[in-house]
């Protein structure tokens, strides 16, 4: 999962600016603010209310009947940012791509290509969004710039022009806590690349950063744990332990700061040290895989460390927990497989729509086993796009019944108004409940999928556990077959 | 101690397979990608086709009267709800929550009503309830109209008032 400082909220803010500035009519306004087109206002009521369905469909009817002529452009603008942010993606690179042809003001201009790139990146278009980002020619207002400059640097790291994304980051301009984010996006991939150094570089210089904010402390300690595992890895004991230390011991990435500590502790041979982390680990829930490890660690730790009958008894320690947590996961199937499943999810998303943070779409679970189990399936990028998805076409699909009841109500004046479109309605809502019943399925087979790898871990770390307790069995027994060793000087 | 070899070997062959059922599951969230966007494409045509039929066929241009809200505040005024009531009868009455609220000082109009009514003179009340930042406020307000041919739009818009931290409203025919 990359990370990034924020989903939703940019798209909209986009165009936020510059909904209210232009086409203004201000004849015969007493008061500061300019007349808008009282239609075009309502327009931007319900788009002030994030409802990006409402106000296209009213934006399009205005349309229709030659409204909102004054507002012709800003308009246009406007219904691309709501239909990227309605995930119409195809149709608002094409509004985005229309605009471009007649608008004339730089700021606007530079605004629908920055939309045009993001698109085009989404899409997977990377050249191409990399040329639409080369058309914009001034820096954009507030936070925006920080978004090209993120958006650029993305790019170049996806297409593995490292150096390059570097040099981005280094004439960043703007607030510093987007540059840390591309920073670790960078450091990671450079890491994955095998050029570790460059890559350590990266984060070491995210830690330096001075970052205040939670999210930032968040987003440092995953650069120490990362910086850590590289580390752990070239067998850099020492260092490794240095920058696994700098994880505070409540954020998110401390269970894996605390595995990474004991393992550099026990490549110094510092086995009784290394307890000190896997203890504390071996105490958290059970449902991280770091503490899983940490189960197994424990014991081997003790082993080396000469206590072999502690170690023992840890094993069966861990055996036992395994195979709770195997059981329990097999009993989550059945909650999962219930449509239930999505549309608790979809309600706990409707209390927040736009949430800021992977960590806060987390925080925001419904309080039950199987989210708790999932949590890091479900905040990941392709489920939650599944989840947005869902979310807009269950809102077509009430939407759409709202038309039926209306229509279906003898006393209602739609009735006779609009009876000639009821079969166009009921094929549509017929075609949504069919497609929203399809993503739901997809969602929950990739959590039933992930149960399964879960519980496929339990065994195969049993089966570990087993293995190891049967060795220190083995070995005790000889020892104590065997004459007593003579003491040592 | 463990011998980890054999079960990271086990593991990668997962991880393949694994790997494998992802690309799978992404062609799939492709396809539903793109039916979900024309789906919702024929959604909102399907809507403006009707919003744009129901004004056509319920309230023809010879005889419609739609009555827009708006805000321009500098004080806080959180908007509860409008009565609106024509010639002495009760033609709407709207409940605002907190976004909507937010929405009209945010630059936003709100269309309170449409509806059909005779050419000639009329008149209009609204009834605002609302609360400012020190009490809850109840504020009635009237104009007087004439109907001619052809839609007419009427605009009531809430304002900063002369007395402090009190909301004012004004009322305008834009067309």
């Amino acid at each position: 999962m990359r990370l990034g400082p924020l989903c939703c909220g940019m798209v909209l803010s986009l165009f936020a600016g510059t909904t209210l500035a232009a086409g203004a009519d201000p004849a015969g306004n007493p008061s500061g603010r300019p007349l808008l087109d009282l239609y075009y206002g309502d327009v931007l009521f319900h788009h002030f209310q994030d409802d990006a369905f409402g106000a296209l469909t009213r934006w399009m009817a205005a349309r229709a009947q030659g409204r909102a002529e004054a507002h012709a452009e800003d308009g246009e603008l406007l219904q691309g940012g709501l239909l990227l942010a309605f995930g119409q993606t195809d149709d608002a690179l094409a509004v985005f791509q229309k605009l471009l042809q007649t608008e004339t003001r730089p700021e606007q201009r530079n605004r629908a290509w920055l939309s045009v790139a993001r698109t085009l990146h989404q899409r997977g278009a990377d050249p191409a969004a990399l040329n639409a980002l080369e058309h914009i020619d001034a820096a954009l207002p507030g936070d925006l710039e920080a978004d090209r400059q993120m958006l650029a640097a993305e790019i170049l790291i996806d297409a593995g022009r490292y150096d390059e994304a570097a040099a981005k980051l280094q004439a960043w301009k703007g607030s510093p806590d987007w540059m840390s984010y591309a920073r670790f996006n960078l450091g990671v991939a450079l890491i994955r690349a095998g050029r570790g150094a460059d890559g350590e570089a990266q984060l070491d210089r995210i830690d330096r950063g001075g970052l205040l904010g939670q999210e930032q402390k968040a987003l440092r300690d995953r650069a120490n744990t990362a910086l850590g595992f590289t580390r752990l890895q070239a067998q850099q004991w020492d260092a490794a332990r240095e920058a696994l230390r700098r994880v505070r011991l409540d954020s998110p990435s401390a269970n894996r700061a605390l595995l990474g500590l004991g393992w550099a502790e026990s490549g110094l041979n510092k086995d009784r040290d290394a307890l000190v982390p896997w203890m504390e680990l071996a105490s958290r829930d059970p449902n991280d895989q770091a503490v899983q490890e940490a189960l197994l660690a424990v014991p081997y730790a003790m082993a080396r460390a000469g206590s072999i009958n502690a170690a023992t008894s840890r094993y069966q320690v861990a055996i036992d927990t395994y195979e709770q947590q195997r059981q329990s996961l097999a009993t989550l199937g059945g909650a999962i497989r219930q449509p239930a499943f999505i549309e608790r999810l979809l309600a706990a998303d409707d209390a927040d729509a736009n949430p800021d943070t992977v960590a806060a779409a987390a925080r925001k679970l419904p309080d039950a086993p199987e989210y708790r189990v999932l949590a890091q399936l479900i905040a990941g990028d392709a489920f939650q796009a599944g989840l947005r998805n869902c979310r807009e076409l269950a809102l077509v699909q009430r939407n759409l019944a709202d038309w039926q009841r209306a229509l279906a109500d003898p006393s209602a004046p739609q009735r006779q108004a609009l009876g000639s479109q009821s079969g166009r309605i009921a094929a549509l809502a017929a075609s949504t409940a069919q497609l929203l019943q399809r993503q739901q399925r997809v969602l929950q087979d990739q959590a039933l999928a992930e149960l399964d790898r879960r519980q496929q871990r339990m065994v195969a770390y049993q089966a570990e556990a087993r293995f190891a307790q049967a060795r220190l069995f083995d070995q005790s027994s000889n020892r104590s077959n065997k004459p007593a060793a003579a003491p040592k000087p | 101690m463990i011998d980890r070899v054999a079960l990271r070997r086990g593991l990668a062959a997962t991880a393949l397979l694994f790997a494998a059922a992802q690309a799978c599951a992404q062609d799939t969230a492709a396809s539903i990608d793109a039916e979900s966007q024309n789906l919702k494409r024929q959604a909102l045509e399907l809507n403006r086709d009707l919003l744009v039929l129901q004004e056509k066929n319920l309230f023809p241009a010879q005889t419609q009267l739609s009555v827009f809200v708006s805000a321009d505040l500098g004080i806080f005024f959180e908007l509860q709800s409008v009565k609106l009531e024509i010639d002495g009868h009760e033609v709407a009455q709207h409940p605002y929550s907190p976004a909507e609220s937010r929405a009209l000082v945010r630059g936003g109009t709100h269309q309170l009503y449409i509806g059909n009514i005779a050419e000639g003179p009329h008149q209009l009340v609204a009834v605002f309830k609302g609360r400012t930042e020190h009490s809850a406020i109840r504020r009635g307000f009237s104009m007087n109209f004439d109907k001619q041919p052809g839609t007419r739009l009427l605009e009531i818009r809430i304002r900063d008032g002369e007395a402090r931290q009190e909301p004012a409203f004004t009322g305008q025919v834009r067309k």
